[in-house]
């Protein structure tokens, strides 16, 4: 029986009176990759959003159905409770640019009171920026803006930032959509490595990506989950025609 | 096409005949109030109280002390109210109280400054039954609201929404958002309205004239009438004497100084502390 | 653009297989009817041709693959198309080595054998035939035909081999050319397993399913 860290069951989603999630009902596994694909409006990154119940501060935005996390349904726990346990990293690299790099890192603790002692910081630190393979180029300056780093240099500070927190699960909303391909292929072996401590769920709108670097692929069309199994299995023989057409280009 | 160019050229001529036209004369103001007013200005001028009319000497240090406390309460009392009515307006966006609000800072930006003093005469000048620089302050505080508020306002618009996403997504708590992320980002565009307001009110004189009304001496308390470089200027440059006229091109001097390093100051902090998305 | 390419591939396939087959054919032909200029023309003339569209097909499956992102389809299509090409080569390689036998069996007239020949000749080819079309009309009924029909040439190989034997036994003399006969027959034999791989990939590529080996295994 697999190990499913997030299982959501009739997950409905709306803005207003629109409804843009219909129905969804999936097991998101531990420690692995999951990707998410679908053309633009699918509904994918609101499905993101609703794990970490940032939908619900969009304007309109409203939540129905569960999601369990651990057997507990998230969306009645506190909201920000969730959020430590579920981080996340946008598609466009937004570390804070009043803080240095060291601040950014710890930005977590801060925002939400928790203090720390000067050598448990300076852990934090080091250990998250290793873990997000940042480590080695930024170590002498930590004290230098966020923003003076390149774009593939801010995500994985972003990532680090997330990583900070411990969380189990990490959300990315296309997190190389917005870099050049060196540095999106950087990443892409860092999500890799990282899967091993965190479990991972990426939107994505690079087929090929999920293809390269998940174990779990989710095809969402018009708010509905099409398919969903085993990347190997949908790239190579998937059920629903749909998906087929959609994995050979011919829309999205 | 050569039509085009000649059309291209004369229009730029004629945008730097209209530039030329405009800066000229205030360039032409400032020169002449630099002329009138440097022969009077010296360290007793600037340090010493004003003598009675007829002596010679005396100095408008009481003024520009006066300026500065009015001005300072102006500040507290505007600075707060301004900056949150900002935030509000940011957070919420839209609604009928939020209209209300917008209607009302309009109405307050196109209120004549004199109608303003009169009302802060009304308010507080008449039960307190006498002048005070604090009702100056009123007035001026109530000038100053709609400049803090707008930029205040616009400020946080500007920050990127993906920063307060990212702040949220960390698991902050809404109010951490602002006070930590937010705001400080906004900082510099916040401070610049308030830096603006300042310069704006410290050369007025309407609101001044029926509530802190003036004083020969040297005032600290603020509920009392209190002299202030505007005021004093009002009253010199209208009075028969020679000498109290050329302290008021002294004084206008002074003045214009200050607002001109106030608006140096806040374009430096505006460049240096910009946050470019 | 994909589909252009994709149309090519199967345009080149479809020549590819008839060629194959009219090599087959010319020499079993040339056998039957002992004519050695048929024989000959398949060995020096058609060899080459066969060789030359092997590369080309290689050639542009590489290209395909390379170049355009494939879908799960267009991916088993390609991969199996590959291994047709691999597969209708080997036929052509069979082709030639029945022509070289041929040529060596032909002057000893054993047209007594003629019915034998023809009879597992005749339906090797038709096995080819509806394989290749099978793969290229994307016909699964007609693919799982192709896979019943391997046994029907087996027992047909075995009765040849039965004769063979009793003739070798009446006149010993003659074994080493009852020899080249086997060996005629074993390459059709093989032509036959051949037909089959692409028989299986045609279910590979409409179904997704692995029907290798006679088992059927989902991907």
């Amino acid at each position: 029986m697999e190990d499913n860290i997030i299982v959501t069951h009739k997950l409905r989603a709306y803005y207003g009176f629109t409804m843009v999630l219909d129905n969804i009902d999936i097991s998101i596994p531990r420690n692995k990759i999951t990707a998410i694909i679908g053309p633009s409006g699918c509904g994918k990154t609101t499905f993101l959003r609703c794990l970490n119940r940032l939908h619900e501060l969009s304007e309109g935005g409203k939540i129905e159905g569960r999601i369990l996390f651990k057997g507990k349904d998230l969306l009645k726990m506190n909201p920000i409770a969730v959020r430590r346990k579920i981080g996340m990293v946008f598609q466009k690299p937004n570390p804070f640019p009043i803080m240095s790099i060291y601040e950014n890192v710890i930005a977590g603790y801060k925002l939400n009171g928790i203090k720390l002692d000067k050598e448990k910081a300076d852990e934090i630190v080091e250990t998250s920026l290793k873990r997000a393979g940042l480590w080695d180029e930024v170590k002498d300056s930590l004290h230098k803006r966020g923003t003076y780093l390149s774009g593939g240099q801010q995500q994985r500070l972003c990532i680090a930032r997330a990583l900070a927190m411990n969380p189990e699960v990490i959300l990315m909303d296309e997190p190389t959509s917005a870099l050049d391909p060196k540095s999106s292929a950087h990443i892409e072996e860092l999500l890799l490595e990282l899967k091993e401590s965190v479990t991972i769920v990426i939107v994505t709108h690079n087929i090929a990506q999920a293809g390269r670097i998940s174990d779990l692929t989710a095809f969402f069309y018009l708010g509905r989950l099409i398919e969903y199994g085993p990347t190997e299995r949908i790239f190579t023989a998937p059920k629903n025609p749909r998906t087929e057409e959609y994995l050979s280009g011919r829309f999205g | 096409m050569r039509k085009r160019l000649i059309f291209d050229k004369m229009m730029l001529f004629l945008i730097v005949i209209f530039s030329i036209v405009i800066i000229v004369p205030l360039f032409l103001i400032f020169i002449y109030i630099f002329k009138e007013g440097l022969s009077v200005i010296s360290w007793d001028f600037l340090s010493k109280l004003p003598k009675p009319v007829g002596e010679k000497g005396g100095g408008i240090f009481n003024a520009i002390v006066g300026t500065f406390i009015i001005v300072f309460l102006s500040s507290i009392m505007a600075v707060p109210v301004g900056v949150g009515t900002g935030i509000y307006l940011y957070e919420k966006k839209r609604g009928r109280f939020v209209d209300l609000i917008k209607v009302c800072v309009d109405i307050l930006q196109a209120s004549p400054s004199i109608i303003l003093g009169i009302i802060a005469y009304i308010w507080i000048v008449k039960p307190m039954g006498r002048f005070s620089a604090i009702s100056g302050s009123v007035a001026l505080a109530i000038m100053m609201l709609p400049v803090i508020i707008y930029n205040t306002e616009e400020s946080l618009k500007m920050i990127p929404y993906t920063m307060k996403e990212a702040a949220f997504a960390l698991g902050a708590p809404y109010y951490k958002v602002m006070i930590k992320v937010i705001i400080p980002s906004a900082l510099s565009g916040i401070v610049t309205g308030i830096l603006v307001g300042i310069s704006r009110i410290a050369g007025e004189t309407a609101p001044l004239l029926f509530t802190a009304f003036g004083n020969p001496h040297l005032e600290l308390n603020p509920f009392k009438p209190m002299s202030s470089l505007p005021l004093l200027i009002f009253n010199y440059a209208l009075s028969p004497y020679q000498q109290w006229i050329k302290q008021a091109w002294g004084a206008s001097l002074v003045l214009c100084m200050m607002v001109f390093l106030l608006n140096i100051l806040s374009k430096t902090i505006t460049k240096r502390w910009k946050i470019t998305s | 653009m994909i589909k252009k390419r994709v149309n090519q591939i199967r345009e080149l396939l479809i020549t590819e297989a008839s060629f194959a087959q009219k090599m087959l054919e010319k020499s079993i032909q040339g056998l039957l009817k002992r004519d050695t200029s048929l024989l000959h023309e398949v060995i020096e003339k058609d060899e080459p041709i066969m060789n030359s569209m092997d590369v080309q097909m290689d050639k542009l499956c590489t290209q395909v693959a390379a170049l355009y992102q494939l879908g799960p389809k267009e991916l088993r299509f390609i991969l199996s198309t590959l291994k047709t090409n691999y597969d209708l080569e080997r036929i052509g390689d069979h082709a030639v080595n029945i022509a070289q036998s041929s040529i060596k069996v032909i002057p000893y007239g054993l047209e007594e054998l003629n019915s034998i020949v023809s009879k597992i000749s005749d339906e090797t080819m038709s096995m080819l035939d509806d394989a290749v079309n099978s793969f290229v009309n994307e016909d699964e009924s007609l693919a799982y035909d192709v896979l019943k029909r391997d046994d029907i040439v087996d027992h047909l190989r075995d009765e040849c081999m039965r004769i063979f034997s009793e003739k070798i036994k009446e006149k010993p003399e003659m074994s080493p050319i009852y020899l080249e006969l086997v060996r005629v027959i074993r390459s059709l034999e093989r032509v036959a397993d051949l037909s089959t791989n692409i028989a299986e990939y045609t279910i590979f590529v409409k179904k997704a399913e692995l029907a290798k080996h006679g088992k059927e295994e989902q991907l």
